[in-house]
């Protein structure tokens, strides 16, 4: 007899190339969400590089879902999986916050673009409008979908390049 | 936020004792910053070797402290770490800082 290891109990929430979290939208819990996948990350022997450019980028998903999804109430929830392919890494998050404008993706243009960076005076410098234009200069596939009232956030990263710059 | 300050050449050093300037910490960022610059008028370098992590958040806090230092004087950038550097390059922001790798690599533009 085998003991209670081989039945098919409820579902951990990790395995080794899942990641599963579901949090509340603060600060703080992001803070935990984003230590736990660093931690999933390096276990799972992903390069601190790649650790970095994962963790940018899911900070600006998660950090866009606290500051207007679920801007006007208490924090909501999240709902962030993560599973870790070949060479790619697939994320879903998931909100219960208030539709993305337009119900589309923004255009994510950065606020600094090349030709005019340089002409700005210091005053008229960007101070935001970073984060989509780096969840865009990061990812591979980036997915947004309204279904019966949540949010899904669909992104795949290319591990083996991730960094795109340059 | 834990900040430092100290004196390297006619730059005052701020070093920011902190593993994270995210949208956790950037208000308070700022604040502080502001707290530690607001009497001087010298230029200012601010160290970031104890900062693993910056988000959009933090990235715009530190152009608004360029801002709040004011027009005529330099906030230099020293000892950022991988992750920090990347995000400074993707947004070209480190076209608009001077960035230096060691704090004794700063000098300022003229003595005095």
């Amino acid at each position: 007899m085998t003991p209670a290891a081989d039945r098919a109990g409820p579902i951990k929430a990790e395995r080794p190339h899942e990641l599963r979290l579901t949090f509340l939208a603060s600060c703080e819990d992001i803070r935990h969400a984003l230590s736990d996948l660093r931690t999933f990350l390096r276990d799972a022997g992903i390069d601190a590089d790649e650790r970095g450019t994962v963790e940018i980028v899911l900070a600006e998903v998660l950090n866009n879902v606290a500051e207007h999804a679920y801007a006007m109430r208490e924090p909501g929830k999240v709902w962030l999986d993560v599973t870790l392919e070949e060479e790619s890494l697939i994320a879903d998050i998931t909100d219960a916050g208030v539709p993305l404008p337009g119900l589309c993706l923004p255009a994510g243009r950065n606020p600094a673009p090349d030709a005019a960076i340089s002409s700005l005076s210091r005053h008229d410098l960007p101070e935001g409008g970073f984060g989509w234009f780096l969840i865009r200069s990061l990812t591979s596939t980036l997915r947004y979908r309204r279904v019966a009232g949540r949010n899904h956030l669909h992104l795949a990263m290319d591990l083996a390049a991730s960094d795109a710059s340059d | 936020m834990d900040l430092t300050s100290s004196r390297q050449g006619a730059y005052h050093v701020i070093t920011v004792n902190a593993a994270r300037i995210d949208a956790a910490a950037a208000i308070a960022f700022k604040e502080a910053l502001r707290a530690q610059t607001a009497e001087g008028t010298e230029d200012v370098l601010l160290d970031l070797g104890a900062v693993e992590f910056i988000d959009s958040s933090g990235l715009g806090a530190i152009v608004a402290a360029l801002k709040l230092v004011g027009p005529s004087r330099r906030l230099d950038l020293a000892r950022l770490t991988p992750d920090v550097q990347k995000v400074f390059r993707l947004t070209r922001m480190n076209t608009i800082f001077t960035i230096h790798e060691a704090i004794e690599d700063a000098a300022p533009r003229r003595a005095g």
